[in-house]
C-alpha cells in the first residue's frame, strides 16, 4: 500500500477513535463529574496522535515517501477539504440567524464550530485521498 | 502584465478599499453609538465581497474583472505553471481564512469569557471577514508569484 494512502487510513482511524473518545469523555464529565475539577484537554488528547504517524511508521531505507502523482492527489484533497470546510462554516454561522432570529448565542458555539470544522477538514482530506487512490492498494507499493 | 495579475490587482484594490471603509465606519460608529453597534461598521466590508464572488454592489467591479480582462486568443491560456501558482495561492488563502477564524473565535472567547453570550448577528461578520482574508491573501500570493508588475508575461 502506498505510504500516502497508509497515512490517510491511519489518520481516518485515529480521528474517528478520538472523536468517539472525546464524545464519551465529555458525556461522562458532564453527567458524573459536574462541579469537579476536569481538564478540558483530556477529551481531545487523542487527536494529537494524528501527528505521530512518522514516529510510529518511520520511513524505511529505500522507501519513497511520495511522488508527483501523490502530491497532486494530496493537493486536490486539500482543496476539496477546505472547500467543504468553508461551506460548513458559513452555514453554521448563517443558520443560527434563521433559527434564533435577533437573539444571542453562547460564546462556546464559535469554538465548537471551529473544532468541528477542523475535524471535518481532516476527515474530508482522508476520504478524498482514499477515494482518489481507490480504497485499496491496487498493487502499488 | 497577464490576466491573472490584472484580476489579482482588481480584487486586491476592491477588498482593500472595503476594508479601509469598514475600519473607518467602525471608528465613526464607535464615537457615535458605542461599542456593540460600532461593529456593524464592518458590514461595510461586505461591499468588497462581490469583488470575489461576482454578486453585486460597489465591489462588483472586482467581479467584473473576469469579464473586463478577457481571456487571450493564444493557444495556451493556462499551463502547469499557472495551475501551480493558483494552487499555492488558494492554499495560502484558505490557511489565512482558517487562521482568521481561529483568532476571531479565541478572541471572542477571551473577551466574553466561557459563560458569555454574543449577538447572533456577529456570526455573518465572521464569515465576511474570512472571505476577505481569503481574497486578500489569494490576490497577494498570485501577485507575489507572478511578480507585481508586467515582466513581459502576457496572456
Amino acid at each position: 500500500m502506498n505510504r500516502v494512502l497508509k497515512y490517510a487510513w491511519y489518520q481516518l482511524i485515529v480521528i474517528i477513535a478520538a472523536t468517539i473518545f472525546a464524545v464519551v469523555t465529555l458525556f461522562i464529565a458532564a453527567k458524573y463529574w459536574r462541579g469537579k475539577e476536569f481538564s478540558a484537554v483530556i477529551p481531545f488528547c487523542l487527536f494529537a496522535f494524528v501527528h505521530f504517524y512518522r514516529v510510529i511508521f518511520p520511513l524505511k531505507p529505500g522507501e519513497i515517501a511520495f511522488d508527483e502523482r501523490d502530491v497532486d492527489i494530496k493537493n486536490r484533497a486539500t482543496r476539496i477539504s477546505f472547500t467543504i470546510f468553508w461551506y460548513v462554516f458559513a452555514l453554521s454561522c448563517l443558520i443560527p440567524i434563521l433559527v434564533i432570529g435577533n437573539g444571542s448565542i453562547h460564546v462556546m458555539y464559535l469554538g465548537g464550530v471551529l473544532l468541528g470544522a477542523a475535524i471535518l477538514i481532516r476527515i474530508t482530506w482522508t476520504i478524498a485521498v482514499i477515494v482518489q487512490y481507490g480504497w485499496s492498494d491496487k498493487g502499488e507499493k | 502584465m497577464n490576466r491573472a495579475q490584472k484580476i489579482a490587482w482588481s480584487c486586491l484594490i476592491t477588498v482593500s478599499i472595503s476594508l479601509i471603509l469598514g475600519i473607518i465606519a467602525v471608528v465613526i460608529f464607535y464615537l457615535i453609538f458605542g461599542m456593540p453597534k460600532a461593529l456593524w461598521g464592518f458590514a461595510l466590508m461586505s461591499i468588497g465581497l462581490p469583488g470575489v464572488f461576482g454578486l453585486m454592489g460597489i465591489g462588483g467591479l472586482g467581479a467584473l474583472s473576469q469579464l473586463i480582462f478577457k481571456k487571450g486568443q493564444g493557444k495556451v491560456r493556462f499551463d502547469e505553471r499557472d495551475q501551480l501558482f493558483y494552487m499555492r495561492a488558494w492554499f495560502l488563502g484558505y490557511c489565512a481564512s482558517y487562521l482568521f477564524f481561529v483568532i476571531v473565535c479565541m478572541t471572542t472567547w477571551f473577551i466574553y469569557g466561557p459563560k458569555g453570550t454574543i449577538s447572533v448577528n456577529m456570526l455573518p461578520l465572521t464569515v465576511i471577514g474570512g472571505f476577505m482574508a481569503l481574497a486578500l491573501v489569494h490576490s497577494i500570493a498570485i501577485l507575489a508569484q507572478y511578480g507585481w508588475t508586467g515582466k513581459g508575461g502576457k496572456s
